[in-house]
């Protein structure tokens, strides 16, 4: 049987430190191009994970992409409240499981402290905590699952975010304490420390939520609607999903408005996905920049062995196996800079992943799909094709000439 | 029994007229017998080598084997024939660098369907003519060396002709003396030998030995076996 990998294999060794530099641009170049689509994948599925559990926001009028990022990825920001009779009609609100209030404004070295009522925390934690249990008075706090923070701790919230964060010397040196912590979320809220919107609206001066005959320790709703202070945002757990459409539409309004997160992130994935596109785009144009000089490369390694291959004819060598040697030396580089390619994608994607889940607290996952394997599988057929030119241009050279050129 | 009938061969260089490369009526270098062919350089001897290998057609004439003309080949026909009924020895040996001794002489084996070879068939045949059997690259080797690995090689299919193209040019003269007698026990095994060399050794060994001047072939001198 014909056998050209001895051969091939043996040009490959002759020339290991060329081969190399060929393989290894070519596992950069798919490398890269794969690490963009499978990081746009995890950012995807990432974003849909940490905003799974908000059914439908309920906020004043603004731009429905800052409060995404406000309410289920915890950037920092001034919002608009809801007052007033729309505020009272969303708090009365029969259609909903519970409507709760969120607030803002406060850090705990450098992580989010967030108020709000028991049944999201509920939600967000999936029904049940980790660890310990959910606030029952307005002093107590639960943690997100990658907080610093251990039950039984104390500590004072800051009022604003990062470096503007400092210590009130009255309301916020009330003391907090830590009685549960939450299962992950996969969002920004892993970090945050989660309070009782009541506590919230006390160090900041707008009252308790409830009436004037409030004993001080019960939280959570009913709320006292007439004195009940304005809320940035509400997340809204429709009773079904016709209640959650006709809530969308009842307070999509002059003072309110109100959307399903999932919707913000569709259009932020269609610009994500024109990015993505366009990244792509260039990516392959690289890729093809790239074996075009691989090409280039390898026509003049083939000139360099044209006597050999010669040689080997003069031995008995058909035609078809000077081809096949050829063309499994230019091939087997650019399938095996495709496969190390998939690796490199693997290891920068996981590696961006990590450090953009540490820097917006978004749980995300890349791994190697279907689409970078085929990028690869693509790359390699392109190798496959591209590598019959030097293959066939030895093919068709003339035996004796290039044995007189010696 | 190789026979070249009636080879004529001509080239034109750019711009200028043709000129005859080869014509030989008749030329039929005898099996057992070592044929020397001298002559100088351009004269014609490498290419008269490639048209017996079946290398390059000539423009008129044919070249019979064993009463096949090797031209009505089809190419790949033609390739097998040459690859099991011919060895050839080349100047510079021409081997592969990165392969060994063994994996040199056994390459042939890879080019396509072959006869089966006895196990260890490479590494005897280096072995019978003196070379070390080592896993390292035949640049390891001394010139001398590398020319009986190429020998070998030549071997591999124990064809029944041999053609050497100044097969001692690169050797000591040490070196060229042991080829010369290899080439000499060849010929006495029955294979045709056929050597076209500048060297006076060659020449002086050859049973018969023909010049090569302007394309025509003489029989220069015949030496008794």
């Amino acid at each position: 049987m014909m056998n050209p990998l001895p051969l091939s294999l043996a040009m490959a060794r002759r020339h290991a430190g060329i081969s190399a530099v060929f393989v290894v641009l070519i596992a950069l170049a798919v490398g890269i191009g794969a690490a963009i689509t499978a990081q746009e994948r995890a950012l995807r599925a990432g974003g849909a994970q940490a905003a799974d559990a908000f059914d439908l926001i309920v906020a004043a009028p603004s731009s429905q992409t800052d409060l995404l990022l406000r309410v289920v990825f915890l950037q920092s920001g001034s919002v608009e409240l809801i007052t007033g009779e729309p505020l009272r009609a969303l708090m009365a609100e029969p259609r909903a499981a519970f409507v709760a209030p969120i607030g803002f404004g406060d850090s705990l070295n450098g992580d989010p402290v967030v108020g709000t009522i028991a049944a999201l925390v509920n939600r967000l934690s999936g029904g049940d905590v980790a660890e310990g249990r959910v606030f029952a008075v307005p002093t107590e706090a639960i943690v997100g699952w990658d907080s610093p923070l251990h039950i039984g701790d104390n500590f004072r919230a800051a009022h604003g975010h990062g470096a503007e964060a400092e210590l009130d010397g009255t309301q916020h040196g009330q003391a907090l304490t830590v009685v549960g912590r939450m299962r992950p979320t996969g969002s920004p809220w892993d970090r945050a420390v989660v309070v009782p919107i009541e506590f919230t609206w006390m160090v900041h001066n707008l009252g308790t939520g409830h009436g004037a005959d409030w004993d001080g320790t019960t939280i959570g709703p009913p709320f006292d609607l007439l004195t009940m202070p304005g809320i940035p945002a509400a997340v809204v757990a429709p009773d079904s999903l016709a209640a959650a459409y006709g809530l969308r539409n009842a307070y999509r309004t002059a003072d309110t408005m109100a959307f399903f997160p999932a919707e913000v992130l569709v259009q932020l994935y269609d610009l994500l996905g024109d990015v993505r596109a366009m990244m792509s785009v260039l990516a392959i144009a690289t890729e093809v920049l790239l074996i075009a000089a691989v090409l280039a490369g390898l026509l003049i390694l083939m000139q360099l062995y044209r006597q050999r291959f010669a040689v080997l004819r003069a031995l008995g060598a058909s035609r078809t196996y000077v081809f096949a040697v050829a063309w499994s030396f230019g091939f087997g580089l650019i399938a095996l800079g495709s496969v190390l390619g998939l690796a490199v994608a693997a290891a920068l994607s996981g590696t961006v992943s990590s450090l953009l889940s540490e820097a917006s607290g978004i749980a995300l996952s890349s791994s190697i799909g279907w689409t970078e394997v085929s990028l690869a599988l693509a790359l390699a057929a392109a190798g496959a094709l591209l590598a019959l030119l030097p293959a066939a241009l030895l093919y068709r050279r003339p035996v004796v000439e290039a044995l007189r050129n010696t | 029994m190789l026979v070249a009938e009636d080879i004529g061969l001509s080239f034109a260089d750019a711009g200028r007229a043709a000129f005859t490369v080869l014509d030989v009526p008749r030329f039929a270098p005898a099996p057992g017998r070592v044929t020397a062919i001298a002559g100088p350089s351009g004269s014609g001897k490498s290419t008269l080598l490639y048209v017996l290998a079946g290398l390059l057609r000539p423009q008129r004439g044919r070249v019979m084997h064993d009463g096949q003309d090797i031209y009505a080949l089809s190419e790949g026909r033609r390739d097998a024939w040459r690859r099991h009924r011919v060895g050839i020895v080349f100047q510079d040996f021409h081997l592969i660098p990165e392969l060994s001794a063994v994996a040199n002489v056994a390459l042939a084996a890879t080019f396509g369907p072959a006869p089966d070879l006895a196990p260890g068939r490479a590494a005897k045949l280096l072995a019978d003519l003196g070379v070390p059997v080592s896993r390292g690259s035949v640049e390891l080797l001394s010139r001398g060396e590398r020319q009986r690995v190429a020998i070998a090689r030549a071997l591999l299919f124990d064809p029944p002709v041999i053609l050497a193209d100044e097969p001692t040019a690169s050797l000591d003269a040490l070196a060229a003396e042991s080829l010369i007698a290899t080439l000499r026990r060849l010929a006495s095994e029955g294979r045709t030998v056929l050597v076209a060399s500048h060297d006076r050794a060659v020449l002086d060994a050859g049973d018969s030995v023909f010049t090569l001047r302007h394309g025509r072939l003489a029989e220069a001198a015949a030496v008794a076996a």
